[in-house]
């Protein structure tokens, strides 16, 4: 069997594990479905307080404009929320030195730990629209599925690098107890603040606008409302950089969404490696030394 | 501090005779499972720089076990982390089956087996012991098949049939320690570590547990680090001492015996005695009170044994019994640790 397949067979195995857990909680179906049915009902309120307000580019359905914010707000809670408390899981429990001494990748055992986020938080993406679409009147178009599939792979590569930024510090920075400062400042305060979940990012200060140009929340929910909403402009320009470049603003989203994935996969993966390597040299890898 | 490389190592070695090597560790020459070079270690311990191993040399042969003793925090199992790979020596380094531990660890992962039973154990507390054992199974990349033949027999001749299907809150101390002996056995790697693996095992689980290693003796290599001085002269081919991160000797525990204990011991049950009276005429090993001014003594002598006597008559002692008693490797232990 080669090498990956093996790593594959492994994430397998995780998979099997974290669903096992999973299910063994009967009660966790149930909380995450009223979780999902709530949150878009929250904001299908909200739209009837603020009514079919345009949006610009975006068009003029809010509960539509907030589901696709929710969503990626579901992925990127488990990307780049999920990682480091899943080493710390792993150093908690004790299982460091066993992953490590396995014929395992250093980075298997997280992917592998983190599916119970993967099933937990990827199908309320599905959940959202469905709610969305079926109770509270969003309706979404499908013009350019191509930008999207790539848009969701990119969102996908880019906040799980910065996960993997954010797990790197757990042993790189020794950041061992309760939450750390990277995931804090990023999610919880930079792109909670500018990154358009709720609201258009032309809305805010033009500093806080050029703060959002930073993160690829940013570029993804500006890709996929224009993707998704009907009535949405292909060509309008809505951030500063499409403002400065003055093309395709699609192609201004994935041209940068690239760029952030080829940048934060790769680093997130190599300070990882790093943390790994300082944990061994000094004997910390895991909590029983 | 010293670095040494992986082609020095081998002529060091092979500097040695094989005769020699066979005669001096008393097993079947197989070659080298192990061999340690001048191993380092330095580890921060509230910003000051500890020594956790100190410049450690041996090998170990496949075929043999290999047991370490030595207080807590002697440096026993930073010495098994070293050895597997988890931990960089500050300096030095060792061969694994001719792999090098540092350059080659992917490869040694694959020869080495790890059993650790302090803290967590590392199980998984939802699953039961069967699907731990199967997880690791997976992990370490054992098709399903063999897996299952593996566990079939690891589980039989550890004697956790009974428990197998229990979740791990159900078990006890003793029977998770057993499932991670058991995780350790399923990939039957060549090297097999096992830190203070019998802690919690009652004598029956205890025997299984070294029943099973003394069938894999063979074509393994053992190392084995335990408080037990009775389980290391039962099952160590060798035995090392260590202290403060040094090893204070490397042998066999016949020899440890017959050239390290201390004088000739005694036992006696006495009454009417204080502990204190004793200063002057025995050097008292173990003590125990049985109450009502009773007392049970291990012990060597200060002078001649009718001297001793005599000091007890005069003492108005009553002696129940005085018998001599053979030394133990905890003699010899307590003789290396204490000096």
């Amino acid at each position: 069997m080669s090498s990956f397949a093996n790593e594959l067979r492994a994430v397998w195995a995780f998979s099997k594990r974290e669903m096992i857990i999973w299910t063994s909680y009967r009660v966790n179906i149930w909380t995450w479905i009223i979780d999902v049915f709530i949150n878009t009902s929250i904001f299908f309120l909200i739209s009837l307080l603020v009514g079919h307000h345009s949006m610009g580019a975006y068009g003029t359905n809010y509960v539509s404009f907030v589901v696709i914010g929710l969503s990626i707000y579901y992925i990127s809670y488990t990307n780049l929320g999920d990682p480091f408390p899943r080493v710390a899981r792993i150093y908690w429990n004790g299982t460091m030195d066993l992953y490590m001494l396995s014929p395992l990748s250093y980075f298997t055992p997280v992917i592998g730990v983190m599916f119970k986020s993967v099933i937990d938080d990827y199908p309320r993406v599905g959940l959202a629209f469905l709610f969305g679409w079926l109770f509270f009147g969003a309706s979404f178009a499908f013009r350019v599925p191509f930008y999207v599939i790539l848009g969701v792979v990119l969102i996908g590569l880019s906040t799980f690098g910065i996960g993997m930024i954010s797990a790197s510090s757990f042993y790189l920075l020794n950041f061992k107890r309760g939450s750390e400062p990277i995931s804090f400042i990023l999610q919880d305060v930079v792109i909670a603040l500018v990154g358009g979940y709720y609201y258009p990012v032309n809305v805010l200060p033009q500093y806080l606008q050029i703060l959002a140009s930073f993160i690829p929340h940013t570029y993804a929910l500006d890709l996929f409302r224009r993707a998704l909403l009907p009535g949405a402009s292909l060509t309008q320009p809505v951030l500063p950089l499409q403002y400065v470049l003055n093309f395709s603003p699609i192609a201004v989203d994935t041209i940068i969404l690239v760029l952030m994935s080829v940048v934060l996969f790769p680093l997130g993966f190599y300070l990882y490696y790093l943390g790994i390597q300082k944990a061994r040299r000094e004997g910390t890898l895991t909590r029983w030394q | 501090m010293y670095a040494i490389s992986t082609s020095s190592l081998t002529k060091i070695y092979q500097t040695v005779p094989d005769d020699a090597k066979a005669h001096v560790r008393g097993v079947k020459e197989r070659g080298p499972g192990l061999w340690v070079k001048n191993i380092f270690k330095l580890r921060t311990q509230k910003m000051r720089k500890i020594v956790a191993v100190r410049d450690l040399s041996f090998s170990v042969e496949v075929g043999e076990i290999f047991g370490i003793i030595g207080p807590n925090g002697a440096g026993k199992t930073t010495l098994i982390k070293l050895l597997s790979g988890l931990l960089y020596p500050t300096s030095g380094n060792a061969k694994i089956l001719n792999y090098d531990l540092l350059d080659d660890h992917e490869k040694v992962k694959d020869k080495i087996a790890y059993v650790s039973t302090s803290g967590w154990m590392g199980l998984e507390w939802q699953l039961t012991a069967y699907e731990n054992l199967l997880f690791y199974a997976d992990l370490l990349k054992i098709p399903r098949k063999e897996a299952k033949t593996a566990l079939d027999d690891v589980i039989e001749s550890l004697g956790m049939v009974g428990y197998v299907g229990k979740t791990i809150p159900q078990l006890s101390a003793g029977m998770r320690q057993m499932l991670t002996i058991a995780r350790g056995f399923i990939a039957n790697r060549p090297i097999i570590y096992l830190d203070e693996p019998t802690t919690s095992l009652d004598p029956f689980a205890k025997e299984k547990m070294w029943n099973f290693v003394l069938k894999l003796k063979k074509n393994h290599s053992i190392i084995f680090s335990s408080h037990d001085p009775k389980e290391l002269k039962g099952y160590a081919d060798r035995i090392m001492i260590i202290k403060n991160g040094k090893s204070l000797i490397v042998s066999k525990p016949q020899i440890l015996l017959k050239e390290f204990s201390t004088g000739r011991i005694y036992q006696a049950e006495l009454s009417n005695a204080d502990l204190s009276d004793f200063n002057e005429t025995i050097r008292i090993i173990d003590a125990f009170s049985l109450g009502n001014k009773k007392l049970k003594l291990r012990f060597t002598l200060k002078g001649s044994l009718n001297d001793f006597i005599t000091f007890l008559l005069y003492k108005k002692i009553v002696i129940h019994n005085i018998t001599r008693d053979s030394p133990s490797i905890s003699d010899v232990y307590a003789r290396f640790v204490n000096e």
